[in-house]
C-alpha cells in the first residue's frame, strides 16, 4: 500500500535477500537475529523453488550454504557472534573453494556466551580472518535499516562478481530497531555461473569445487590467485561516507549504528565552533585506508569510537601510520555509548 | 479511555507499537491520579526495547513497573517475576499488561488465567498496517485469533497505530486508518498519533477518539 514499510533491521535483511533472488536459507535461531530465520521460514516456502531449513547447528547451516551455492544457487545464512564463531571453519572452506555466498552477523556481547546486547567486538574475527588460512571476506557495515536492506542486496552481487563469501555485520540494536524502508525490485538477471557451478554432468565434463589442494606448489598458486582477486576488490569495492569532513580538524571514525551517535556529537562540537567531522567506513574490508590518509594533513587528531575495547582502531592506526595522534573511546559488554560521554571524551583531547 | 475495566492487556504482531502504547496508557492513567498504576512487562519474547528499560523514569511518574525475574532481566529466558501476582491482590490498582509480539505474547498472559477469569480486562490489539504481517487485514485477523486462543481471552478492540516513524504524514495516517477500518471483526477503540504529528482537527476528520502519544522509548542514536 505504501512504497515504504516499517521494518526491523533483521526483517529488512530477510526481505532484501529475497528481492536479491535468494531462495535458500539455512540457519539456526539466536538472539538478536532470530527475526531473519523467522521471516525466511514464513516467506521462502511460498516462493517457487524456495526452501527454508533450520539446521541442527550453525556448523551444519554454513555447510548447507556451501553445498547450495556450489550448485549455483543464491543462498544465505545468518547468525549472531557465538554462532558465527561456529561457522568459521565452513567460511574458510567456502573462501578457498571460491563459492559466492552471503552471511549476516547481527553482533552481540562477548566473549563467551556473553549476552544478547549489542556489541562490535567481532571486528577482528570477521575482518582479520576468524577461520584459518590466507583468505579475506568482504565485510559490509550498515548504519540504518535502509542500509541493512541495500547492502544485503549488494552483498549478493559482490559475492557473485568475485566468487567469495560476503559478510554483513550489524550491532544487535540495528537488527532490532525499526525504521521506514524501501526495497529494490525483485532481481531476475544473475551472473552466469555455468563455468563452475555443479549442475550435473550431462553434456559436459565433471567440474570440481574443493578446498583441498594437497600439493604445496598448487596451493600457493591458488592462494596467489585469491590475492590477485583481493587486490582488485581493494581497488574497486571500498565504501565509506563522510560527514562535514571538508574543513574538519577532528576526524571521528566510527562504523555502524554508533556512527549516528557520533553525528550528533559532531553537530554539538560544531555548535561550539569546533571543526569536527565523521569518516564512516561502510566496507570494513576493504578498509578505506586512502580516505583516512587523505585526512592526515588537515587533522589535528583522529578519534575512533567503537562498541568494543578497540579493534578497528588498529586499522586506523595503520592507515595514519603515526603521522597524527589516534585516540580511542569504546564501551563494551553490550553498553551503547551516549552522545554526552562521547562528546566529553572528544573534548578531553582538545 | 479504559472504560470500567481494571486491567488492560496490549497485544499484537511484533513491532506494532505495543510497548510505546502501553507506556503511554500508563502515563495517562497515572496523570489522572485516581488509582495506583502498575505496568506489567510480560514480553519474554524479545529483550530489546522493552518497557522495563524505562523503569526509573516511569517510577518518577508514580508508575510501578513489574518485569522479568529479578537478576534475570537481561536473560533470554521464559521467566516471570513472582511479584506479578500482587496485581491480582491489589484490587484498587489499575494494571496494564505489555505483552510480547504475536501469539507467543498471548501464551504468557494465559498463565494468569485463573486470576483473569475474575477480572474485568480489555485485550486490545495494536495494528500498524505498514508493518510486515500486518499489511493484509486477513493476516491481522488471523493473528488476533491466534493470540486470543493462546491468551484464553477474547480480543475486545483494536488500537490503530498507522505510522512510519519520522516519515509519517497525514495522508499515510488516513490511508492506514481506512484499511484498519475495514476490519469488521473487532471494534476500533482509538487511533494513536505521535504528538509531533497530532492536529486537533484530526478527531473530527477521522471521526474517532485519538490518543496522542509521547515518545518515551528514545535511543542514544535518535
Amino acid at each position: 500500500m505504501s512504497e515504504k514499510v516499517l521494518m526491523k533491521g533483521n526483517e529488512a535483511v530477510a526481505e532484501s535477500a529475497i528481492r536479491a533472488g535468494c531462495k535458500l536459507y539455512f540457519g539456526y535461531p539466536i538472539t538478536p537475529q532470530s527475526e531473519i530465520p523467522e521471516y525466511m521460514s514464513r516467506k521462502l516456502p511460498q516462493i517457487p523453488g524456495g526452501a527454508y531449513i533450520q539446521a541442527e547447528t550453525e556448523v551444519s547451516a554454513i555447510n548447507m550454504v556451501y553445498g547450495a551455492t556450489s550448485a549455483g544457487a543464491r543462498a544465505m545464512t545468518t547468525s549472531s557472534s557465538p554462532g558465527i564463531s561456529l561457522m568459521m571453519e565452513g567460511i574458510s572452506y567456502i573462501a578457498c573453494a571460491e563459492v559466492p555466498c552471503v552471511i549476516v552477523n547481527v553482533m552481540r556481547g562477548g566473549p563467551g556466551l556473553g549476552n544478547i546486547s549489542p556489541e562490535q567486538a567481532d571486528y577482528f574475527q570477521v575482518v582479520k580472518g576468524g577461520g584459518h588460512g590466507n583468505y579475506r571476506l568482504v565485510v559490509l557495515a550498515p548504519s540504518s535499516v535502509q542500509e541493512m536492506a541495500d547492502l544485503t542486496y549488494d552483498a549478493f552481487d559482490i559475492a557473485d562478481k568475485y566468487r567469495m563469501p560476503v559478510m554483513l555485520v550489524a550491532e544487535g540494536n540495528l537488527g532490532q530497531m525499526m525504521e521506514p524502508v524501501k526495497f529494490k525490485e525483485l532481481k531476475t538477471e544473475f551472473t552466469d555461473k555455468s563455468e563452475w557451478a555443479l549442475t550435473g554432468t550431462r553434456n559436459h565434463e565433471p567440474k570440481i569445487i574443493t578446498s583441498i589442494l594437497l600439493d604445496p606448489e598448487t596451493m600457493e598458486k591458488h592462494i596467489h590467485k585469491l590475492y590477485e582477486k583481493y587486490a582488485l576488490i581493494e581497488e574497486n569495492e571500498v565504501r565509506f561516507e563522510e560527514y562535514l569532513t571538508d574543513d574538519a580538524e577532528i576526524i571521528i571514525i566510527a562504523y555502524g549504528l554508533i556512527s549516528r551517535v557520533a553525528r550528533s556529537v559532531v553537530d554539538k562540537l560544531r555548535d561550539e565552533g569546533i571543526r569536527a567531522g565523521i569518516l564512516r567506513p561502510i566496507s570494513l574490508w576493504p578498509f578505506p585506508n586512502e580516505a583516512i590518509k587523505s585526512k592526515i594533513e588537515q587533522a589535528e587528531f583522529f578519534f575512533v569510537c567503537e562498541m568494543s575495547m578497540g579493534q578497528m582502531v588498529e586499522d586506523v592506526r595503520l592507515a595514519v601510520n603515526g603521522a597524527k595522534p589516534v585516540h580511542f573511546f569504546g564501551r563494551c559488554g553490550g553498553v551503547v555509548p551516549t552522545p554526552v560521554e562521547m562528546f566529553d571524551n572528544v573534548k578531553k583531547y582538545l | 479511555m479504559i472504560g470500567n475495566k481494571r486491567m488492560t492487556a496490549i497485544c499484537g504482531a511484533f513491532g506494532t507499537g505495543k510497548t510505546e502504547i502501553s507506556v503511554n496508557i500508563a502515563l495517562k492513567l497515572a496523570a489522572e491520579q485516581k488509582k495506583r498504576v502498575i505496568l506489567v512487562d510480560l514480553d519474554i519474547v524479545n529483550l530489546y526495547f522493552r518497557s522495563r528499560d524505562k523503569r526509573d523514569a516511569l517510577a518518577a511518574k508514580g508508575i510501578k513497573v513489574i518485569s522479568g525475574a529479578k537478576g534475570f532481566e537481561n536473560a533470554d529466558l521464559p521467566a516471570l517475576a513472582p511479584e506479578i501476582l500482587e496485581v491480582f491482590a491489589q484490587k484498587d490498582s489499575l494494571v496494564i499488561f505489555d505483552l510480547g509480539g504475536s501469539d507467543y505474547g498471548g501464551t504468557v498472559l494465559s498463565r494468569f488465567n485463573e486470576y483473569l477469569k475474575n477480572e474485568k480486562i480489555n485485550l486490545w490489539l495494536v495494528v500498524n498496517p505498514f508493518r510486515p504481517f500486518n499489511e493484509k487485514n486477513e493476516d491481522t485477523v488471523a493473528m488476533a485469533e491466534h493470540i486470543s486462543r493462546r491468551a484464553r481471552l477474547p480480543v475486545s478492540g483494536i488500537i490503530a497505530n498507522p505510522h512510519l516513524m519520522n516519515q509519517t504524514t497525514d495522508a499515510l495516517i488516513e490511508q492506514g486508518l481506512a484499511q484498519i477500518n475495514r476490519i469488521q471483526k473487532y471494534p476500533l477503540k482509538f487511533l494513536t498519533v505521535m504528538e509531533d504529528y497530532y492536529k486537533p482537527e484530526m478527531e473530527k476528520e477521522f471521526e474517532i477518539p485519538i490518543m496522542v502519544l509521547s515518545k518515551n522509548m528514545i535511543q542514544p542514536w535518535e
